[in-house]
C-alpha cells in the first residue's frame, strides 16, 4: 500500500497502478485485467475498432466532413493508443461508506470509475447572450463500450470482494446484491445509478482545424488573435487522472500543463 | 449508486460505531503504546493532538486502514 495521492499522473495515463489515501485505496485496471485475458482484451479492442466509423457517424452532431473526421481521430486515438495498453480503463476506489440506509451497519464500497469514455457529450449555445449558461448533454453510456467496461469493472470489484483476506471481514453485498448476476442485470444496475466524477473537460478540443478543432497545438483559438485557452476544455479526451493535476505542477508532483499540451499535440497533430 | 457496496463484518462495524460514540476500544487502551509521546490511548476525542497520538485516536482508522490493506491483499491474489 502506497500512501500517495493521485499525483503520479503522466500524460495520457497513470504510472502507479496502486494508490491509496488512508482509509481508502485505489487501483487502476487496464483492459487485460478487466477482460480476464490478453485474447479477450484484443477481441474487445477489435470490436471497438471495427465500429469506429459507425461510432463517429452516430455520435458526431455535425454533418461537416471535417468535424466527422475529428470524431474519427478521437475514437482512433482512444481505441488504438489507450484501450489495449497498460493505461487504465477503469479505476476502482475502495472506501468506507458509513451506515447507509439508516441502519447502524457500517459499509465498505468499491466504486468503479470509467477513465476514457467513448460516449461523447455535447455542449450547446442556447442564446446569443454570452453570459447565458450553455446546455450540456453528457450522453452518458450512449456508446456500448462504456457500459461493457463498467460491467467488467463491477465483476472485478466483486471478484476482489469475494477473495480472501478481504472477504473474511465483509458481511453481505448490499448493492447490487446477490440477485444481480447476468450481464443485462449488471448493465441495468450501472445505468440506473451512474453519476459523474466531476472531471469537466473536452469542450474546446485541441485538434487540427480541418478536424473541427477549437484550439491549435499552441492553445490558440482558431480564427482569433491573441486568444488562448489554458484549461481542461482543450483536452480532446478524458485521461486517467484528475484534470487538476495538469495545472498544479509547482509542487513537483504534477505534469506541467504546457509540457502536457505539447505531448498531446504530438498525438493529434502528428 | 452504481458500485458494489458491502456490509462490514460485525466486529469491525462495532469498533467504528464505538469510535463515533467515543467508547474506548478495549483492545487498544492498554498502557503499552509505544508511539513516541503517546499515552495509554484514553483520549475520548480520539484526536491524539495533546498526547502524541493516543491509541484510541487510531482505533477506527486502524480498522479502515486494515480494510484497505485487505483490499490490496485480495487484489494481489486476483491479479
Amino acid at each position: 500500500m502506497l500512501a500517495k495521492g493521485a499525483g503520479e499522473d503522466v500524460p495520457f495515463g497513470q504510472s502507479s497502478p496502486f494508490l491509496s489515501y488512508i482509509p481508502s485505496g485505489t487501483y487502476y485496471a487496464n483492459l487485460t485485467t478487466l477482460m480476464g485475458s490478453p485474447d479477450d482484451a484484443a477481441t474487445f479492442q477489435k470490436n471497438v475498432l471495427d465500429g469506429l466509423n459507425t461510432s463517429a457517424t452516430n455520435f458526431c452532431p455535425s454533418k461537416d466532413p471535417g468535424v466527422l473526421e475529428g470524431y474519427r481521430a478521437l475514437y482512433s486515438v482512444n481505441a488504438q493508443k489507450f484501450l489495449n495498453s497498460p493505461i487504465a480503463q477503469v479505476e476502482l476506489l475502495f472506501f468506507t461508506l458509513g451506515n447507509i440506509g439508516g441502519g447502524d451497519q457500517q459499509t465498505l464500497s468499491i466504486q468503479i470509475a470509467l477513465q476514457h469514455p467513448y460516449s461523447q457529450g455535447r455542449l450547446y449555445i442556447t442564446t446569443n447572450d454570452a453570459f447565458d449558461d450553455p446546455a450540456l448533454d453528457p450522453q452518458y453510456l450512449s456508446h456500448s463500450a462504456d457500459l461493457a467496461l463498467l460491467r467488467q469493472g463491477v465483476k472485478l470489484a466483486r471478484k476482489i470482494a469475494a477473495t480472501s483476506p478481504l472477504k473474511d471481514v465483509l458481511g453481505t453485498e448490499v448493492t447490487p446484491g446477490p440477485a444481480i448476476t447476468s450481464d443485462d442485470a449488471i448493465d441495468a444496475f450501472v445505468a440506473n445509478g451512474i453519476v459523474t466524477e466531476f472531471h469537466p473537460a473536452n469542450t474546446l478540443a485541441m485538434l487540427p482545424r480541418s478536424q473541427g478543432g477549437v484550439v491549435d497545438a499552441k492553445l490558440r483559438v482558431y480564427g482569433l488573435q491573441n486568444v488562448r485557452v489554458v484549461d481542461a476544455s482543450i483536452f480532446p479526451l478524458q485521461f486517467a487522472a484528475h484534470v487538476s493535476r495538469y495545472f498544479s505542477s509547482r509542487d513537483g508532483t504534477g505534469v506541467d500543463f504546457v509540457t502536457f499540451a505539447d505531448a498531446m499535440a504530438r498525438v493529434f497533430f502528428g | 449508486m452504481q458500485w458494489p457496496v458491502y456490509s462490514l463484518a460485525e466486529h469491525g462495524s462495532q469498533i467504528i460505531r464505538d469510535f463515533h460514540n467515543g467508547v474506548p476500544d478495549p483492545d487498544l487502551t492498554t498502557p503499552n503504546n509505544t508511539t513516541p509521546g503517546g499515552n495509554n490511548g484514553t483520549n475520548p476525542n480520539g484526536n491524539g493532538n495533546n498526547n502524541g497520538g493516543g491509541a484510541l485516536s487510531l482505533s477506527a482508522p486502524s480498522v479502515l486502514t486494515s480494510a484497505v490493506a485487505l483490499f490490496f491483499a485480495a487484489l494481489v491474489v486476483v491479479l
